[in-house]
């Protein structure tokens, strides 16, 4: 099959698959990634080969427009806002779940040290789409209901910041393996490739910030930003800097330099969601099915410690912030779904480990399919016994 | 020619307290569809025609300005012709509710170049106008830009 019939066929099938199966609630991000198994090269074999050899590209590429766009969530204003219940909780979830799953990793599966770091840092994320989805369809409403939503969105930025930080952590360690693992050679290998990041992102942000005075139309105004982003994240592969929080960086700069600039995170809308659909379709595409037999124990400690880490982290968050007493101790069991960046960030593993990659990713893959099973439920329990679920 | 030449000094306004209801009849009453919010002489937020459906937004609107930057978020699917509300609605929400948070400005002293850059890179037709202190000193649309240029021109 070549690759436009391949393209063509993934867009117009993923769409009406998608909006089928959402009449028996199933979120858009799971029917695509089933989508993908199903075509993919152990199944229908429906894929082109060329399309699969091209998923990192496409990953790195939607990744870094979604770090872009999470960028946005550091602004000054967005902080006033938000209060310090949603940050505190958002904060120790997203860690909770990064520190317990590697240490269960590392010591009770005897894992690799950087491979446990690695599926820590996945576990930090969660879907904050389908738990605005449970939200939506069952019209909850109040203070739960709203530290939920503001913990969820916040949750994708710090995990793109902790699995950054885990990737680097992870690289320096496997480079120095063998070797004496010297402390000092990770720690500087780490910091280099976080603050190189961050310049990056800021000069950018800054260059793209003035340059936004002499854009005429809209059209200009997509082309410039997604220049901007891809040059963001083409410089950092060629200088080793980490992709995702060189263009968090950039989105954060730009929001900050000028509260005008909305503009660039909103024009990317109106290319995003094809760009989605195939990252999903491709990402099932990507499962390597022979794999699954092998990966059921780390699955299930990988799905228990994100599970714990989230309930335990969120529950700390919200007795130092002195939260309400639903908040308190039901907010954890809302935060389990776990999707999209969970596999977007998967997947550069998957690119940045040949060796292991494939494990990695389909453990995430695995997961993701029991995670947006479960977690809708969990999400539905947590707001009924808060009493928001209307006729509760 | 200067925005401050071309911008109308009279403008309709409303506050974060202004009723559904009050609203409404703003709307009814005038042809422009987009009305600065404004507290202390300050612009704090607008209002379009558009906001008004945002009666059914159950959550508080910096959560909703927060799930903007959500990836893989799907659109609500909504018809609005068998929404459930109340007429209390008229007078319980306010123009607070609804308002726009993230809105466009201009100077007074930019030109008119740049007021018709930003609208049509932005997809609007009426601009607030400030100050340096961000104290509302009026309102610029894309007719008072056109009659400028036709003033120019002698067309007008």
């Amino acid at each position: 099959m070549n690759t436009i019939f391949s393209l063509g066929i993934i867009l117009l099938v993923g769409l009406f698959a998608a909006k089928i199966l959402r009449q028996i609630k199933f979120p858009a991000v799971t029917t695509y990634l089933l989508l993908g198994i199903i075509i993919g090269p152990h199944l229908l074999n429906f894929v082109s080969p060329g399309i699969i050899n091209s998923s990192g590209l496409i990953s790195n590429i939607v990744l870094s427009i979604i770090a872009f766009g999470l960028g946005q969530n550091f602004s000054k204003e967005h902080f006033k806002k938000i209060g310090k219940s949603v940050l505190t909780i958002s904060i120790l979830e997203a860690v909770g779940a990064w520190i317990l799953v590697t240490l269960a990793l590392f010591f009770i599966l005897k894992q690799q040290l950087y491979l446990a770091l690695l599926f820590g840092s996945i576990g930090a994320a969660t879907a904050p789409a389908a738990t605005v989805m449970v939200i939506r369809e069952y019209r909850a409403r109040g203070t739960f209901t709203n530290t939920l939503l503001g913990v969820v969105a916040l949750d994708d930025a710090w995990c793109l910041i902790i699995f950054s930080v885990s990737l680097a952590i992870a690289r320096a360690l496997s480079l120095h393996l063998g070797a004496n693992i010297l402390l000092l050679k990770i720690f500087l290998h780490t910091f280099g490739h976080i603050i190189g990041a961050f310049l990056l992102g800021g000069i950018i942000g800054i260059l793209l910030n003035w340059l936004g005075r002499f854009v005429k139309t809209r059209a200009d105004l997509l082309i410039i930003t997604l220049g901007s982003i891809l040059v963001t994240a083409g410089l950092s592969i060629l200088l080793d800097f980490s992709v995702l929080l060189a263009n968090m960086a950039l989105g954060t700069v730009l929001i900050n330099l000028k509260k005008h600039n909305y503009g660039f995170f909103e024009i990317l809308h109106t290319v995003d969601t094809p760009l989605f659909l195939f990252f999903f379709v491709l990402a099932g595409a990507n499962l390597e099915i022979p794999l699954l037999p092998k990966i059921g124990v780390i699955a299930i400690t990988y799905f228990v410690f994100v599970v714990v880490g989230k309930i335990a982290g969120a529950s700390l968050g919200a007795h130092i912030s002195k939260a309400t007493g639903s908040v308190r101790k039901y907010i954890g069991l809302g935060l389990i779904p776990q999707a999209g960046v969970a596999l977007g960030v998967a997947l550069i593993a998957k690119a940045s480990f040949p060796e292991v990659g494939n494990f990695i990713f389909a453990t995430i893959v695995t997961a993701t399919i029991i995670f947006e099973l479960v977690g809708p439920f969990a999400t539905r329990f947590a707001l009924r016994k808060a009493g928001e679920i209307e006729g509760t | 020619m200067l925005v401050k030449d071309a911008m109308r000094r009279e403008v309709v306004t409303v506050r974060r307290s202004t009723t559904l209801k009050e609203l409404i009849e703003i709307f009814h009453k005038y042809t422009f569809h987009t009305i600065p919010v404004v507290e202390d002489e300050k612009i704090v937020g607008i209002v379009e025609l558009e906001h008004l459906l945002r009666i059914f937004q159950p959550h508080p609107a910096h959560i909703h300005e927060l799930l903007k930057s959500v990836p893989f978020l799907e659109e609500e699917e909504r018809n609005i012709f068998e929404l459930e509300v109340t007429s209390e609605m008229a007078m319980l929400c306010l123009v607070d509710d609804i308002m726009e948070r993230k809105f466009l400005t201009i100077g007074e002293d930019a030109t008119v170049q740049e007021a018709r850059r930003l609208m049509k890179l932005h997809q609007t037709q009426r601009l607030p106008v400030v100050d340096k202190k961000n104290n509302l000193m009026g309102i610029i649309s894309l007719f008072d830009i056109i009659l400028s240029v036709f003033k120019e021109k002698g067309i007008y």
